[in-house]
């Protein structure tokens, strides 16, 4: 390489080493620290927005300005629901710029007899905990242990009727807030509640 | 610390004295603030490379319908791109899409004064050839950027901008349709073309201008920097091979760190600072999503002041009103309203009608192309063969040019440097700019007329039907102009019927007020041109204009009656 053959015609000019007095040191010690802050302030100007742009995700929580509601069923019919009712339905999720059509899943009962208020149902969401299969309420196919519970049919997951983990699964079901609209009860999927 | 880091470096890869050579060879001492643009343009190559890399994070290159809140059915490039960038100054995208948009407009800037400057400089000559060669290579490439970017937001304006220029490498002689199709990725402009234009914008391109302004910089350190033409009288061409090593070796001549090295950054900081500023202060917005068939509406009025903007095949495109399109009633009583594009609209009188015209307006650095295409006749007759003017005009006078500029070092072999010892050379180039400027300066004084016509309300206002139907009253526009239809006459066709064909093609948003105006397409009031030319140039197109082979039978006659007639 004809420029590393050069080292020696080089090296007799990069000397910094003159004496601190002489004014060609200083001039260079100016312009040196000049490049350095026109160029440091030139890279913040663009870079600073762009890294901002870039980890701006993470400045946003997940489902923010999203909302979706799902209708479970009016009211009277499920007063006495008091075995899980699996219901499956579709729901709009805005991703960015594009509307999707997404389905949930969820287990809706009645924690009393002639359920009225809302604290007096309990949506649990049908995602198992441990790896993300949907579990099903006493399925036929499910071993003894799982009988009137839920069951997971990829890990062999069980959890009680209220969603609380028994078997494989490390954490309970989610549980979604139920609101009672216009004599329905319905749930807004970005609408968590944690489990009792 | 970071010289310990830089020392376990050279210890491993010897990289000190290259970067020393790099860093501390000797310039010419003449090298003054001219020669600041070569490194102006790697400044701007790294804002665009850095701003599109993330902005390529949020776009998506897909034609797909998306329906938007405001009832208009967009796309999902168009979208992508409004979700990310959209929010104003609030939104970091709008800075990173603003810094990509400014960058590349300073980007043609800086890299054609950078030609400029080596070009009247001489720099060209002996030993620097192939860097020059490389040069004009780069050149070309930012123009591709140019034309690829452009479309990507897949917006009206953007559609049919490119559409003209598909069309114009779709007249190049004999391989023409071969061009356009290879250009569009088949045979009309669309989602191939999308994804084409995306691809060779973001993975090919930018591979290829990345390596050669590798192999620039390395000629640039190699044969070291010209420095400034001598005096009239003592010019004289190099005679040194490696004029910084042996500088070098002479301790005359100035350091490129920090001597050089700080003039680059001061104007370096100054380019980006205008594109930073530009950025905050000029918004970038996009125009309406792509609409293949309606590149125009129309804002109507009926009595009471109700107010409908219609496209061209007469739907109405405020059916779900947002507030933005409200119309705004005035202190003085004037109304103002603000179309779907954002354009507004002031003084709207009962019964009027504004067309709302989509420009097929490229970038500012190619309207002197545009322009010149206009000046150019259909068809040359060469004897034994004929080539059409916008072959001549789009491809082979610019292709002579570039020709002509690739090989300026050998075509100007002289040994002085100094421009006023190359009389032609310079002279040759003067013309050529004064041209392109003249002919800039043209073409946007004619785009704002043009802006201007359409702002002011229509002479002979049409009186819509009556009815809350919008769909019927774009089409009542006869009222206004149908009166040329009494006039003409000599023509078999209809001049009211060819009015409807002329509105539903979108033709007056070339040819504004239904082609009684300039716009940026020519008057076609008071023609003097026969049937066979108008019909041959409404189904081959003729330079800007696309061709519109779809108007056949009655439309035709209707159209061409219309045109004839039209005073």
């Amino acid at each position: 390489m004809a420029v590393l053959d050069n080292r020696e015609t080089s090296a007799s000019t990069t000397d910094l080493d003159l004496p601190r007095t002489d004014p060609t040191y200083t001039r260079r010690k100016f312009l040196q620290w000049g490049i350095y802050a026109i160029g440091g302030a030139t890279a913040v100007a663009i870079g600073v927005p762009t890294a901002l742009y870039f980890i701006n995700p993470a400045l946003k929580t997940s489902g923010e300005g999203n909302q979706a509601i799902i209708e479970l069923g009016s009211l009277q019919d499920l007063a006495n629901q008091t075995k899980p009712l699996t219901v499956a339905k579709p729901y709009k999720y805005l991703d960015g710029f594009k509307e999707e059509e997404r389905n949930k899943q969820v287990f809706v009962r009645a924690l009393v007899a002639n359920a009225s208020k809302d604290t007096d149902f309990q949506i649990l969401d049908s995602t198992c905990t441990h790896a993300g299969c949907p579990v099903a309420y006493d399925p036929p196919n499910a071993p003894p242990a799982a009988k009137g519970k839920f069951y997971c049919p990829c890990h062999g997951s069980i959890y009680d009727i209220n969603g609380k983990n028994l078997v494989v699964a490390p954490a309970p079901l989610a549980q979604y807030k139920p609101i009672i609209r216009d004599g329905k009860l319905v749930f807004d999927v970005f609408q968590q509640i944690s489990a009792k | 610390m970071a010289n310990r880091v830089y020392e376990w470096v050279d210890e491993r890869t010897g990289i000190k004295p290259a970067l020393d050579y790099v860093m501390y060879r000797r310039l010419p001492k003449s090298v003054n603030w001219f020669f600041t643009l070569g490194s102006a343009s790697l400044t701007v190559f790294i804002i665009q490379a850095v701003s599109g890399a993330f902005l390529a994070m949020g776009y998506t290159p897909s034609t797909a319908p998306v329906n938007r809140p405001d009832g208009i059915i967009s796309n999902e490039a168009l979208e992508s791109i409004r979700y990310t960038t959209g929010e104003g100054l609030a939104s970091f995208g709008y800075w990173v899409r603003g810094f990509h948009h400014w960058g590349a407009n300073m980007m043609v800037i800086v890299v054609v004064l950078h030609m400029l400057r080596v070009f009247f400089m001489g720099s060209y000559k002996y030993p620097r050839e192939l860097t020059w060669f490389t040069g004009v290579f780069i050149l070309i490439l930012v123009l591709g950027f140019s034309f690829t970017g452009y479309l990507l937001p897949w917006d009206n304006r953007a559609y049919w901008a490119t559409q003209v220029g598909v069309r114009i490498g779709g007249s190049a002689p004999v391989l023409g349709d071969s061009i356009a199709n290879v250009l569009r990725g088949g045979p009309t402009l669309g989602a191939q073309t999308l994804t084409r234009f995306y691809a060779l914008h973001v993975l090919l391109l930018p591979a290829l201008i990345a390596g050669l302004i590798g192999v620039h910089l390395f000629l640039i350190i190699k044969i070291g920097i010209s420095g400034m033409p001598k005096g009239k009288k003592k010019d004289e061409a190099p005679t040194e091979l490696f004029e910084s090593s042996s500088l070098n070796g002479k301790k005359s001549g100035k350091a490129f760190f920090p001597y050089i090295i700080f003039k680059d950054a001061v104007v370096s900081a100054l380019v980006v600072a205008l594109v930073v500023l530009a950025t905050i202060f000029w918004p970038v917005e996009s125009s309406n999503p792509v609409d293949a068939n309606n590149p125009v509406s129309t804002v109507q009025t009926q009595k009471g002041l109700t107010i409908f903007e219609v496209n061209s095949s007469k739907e109405l495109v405020t059916q779900k009103v947002n507030d933005k399109f409200e119309p705004i009633k005035a202190a003085n009583g004037n109304t103002t309203y603000v179309t779907r594009d954002g354009k507004e609209f002031t003084n709207l009188t009962d019964n009027d009608v504004r067309t709302v015209q989509v420009q097929p307006q490229p970038e500012w650095y190619f309207l002197f192309l545009f322009q010149f295409l206009k000046y150019l006749p259909t068809e040359v007759n060469f004897g034994l063969f004929s080539i059409s003017g916008e072959a001549i005009g789009g491809i082979i006078i610019p292709t002579i040019l570039i020709g002509v500029l690739f090989f300026v070092p050998y075509l100007d072999r002289g040994k002085k440097r100094n421009p006023l010892n190359r009389p032609w050379t310079s002279i040759v180039m003067l013309a050529v700019l004064a041209g392109i400027v003249a002919l800039t300066v043209v073409a946007i004084t004619d785009l704002n007329k043009a802006q201007s016509v359409q702002a002011a309300p229509a002479p002979a206002a049409a009186a819509p039907t009556a009815g809350s139907d919008a769909g019927g009253a774009a089409t009542a526009a006869p009222g206004g102009t149908a009166t040329t239809a009494a006039a003409g006459g000599a023509t078999a066709g209809d001049s009211a019927a060819g009015l409807k064909v002329f509105q539903a093609n979108g033709c007056g948003g070339c040819h504004l007020n239904n082609g009684k105006v300039k716009g940026i397409g020519p008057v076609l009031a008071n023609t003097t041109r026969d049937d066979a030319y108008i019909r041959n140039n409404l189904k081959n197109g003729k330079g800007a204009m696309p061709p519109y082979p779809q108007i056949q039978g009655a439309d035709l006659d209707n159209l061409v009656a219309y045109i004839k007639n039209l005073k």
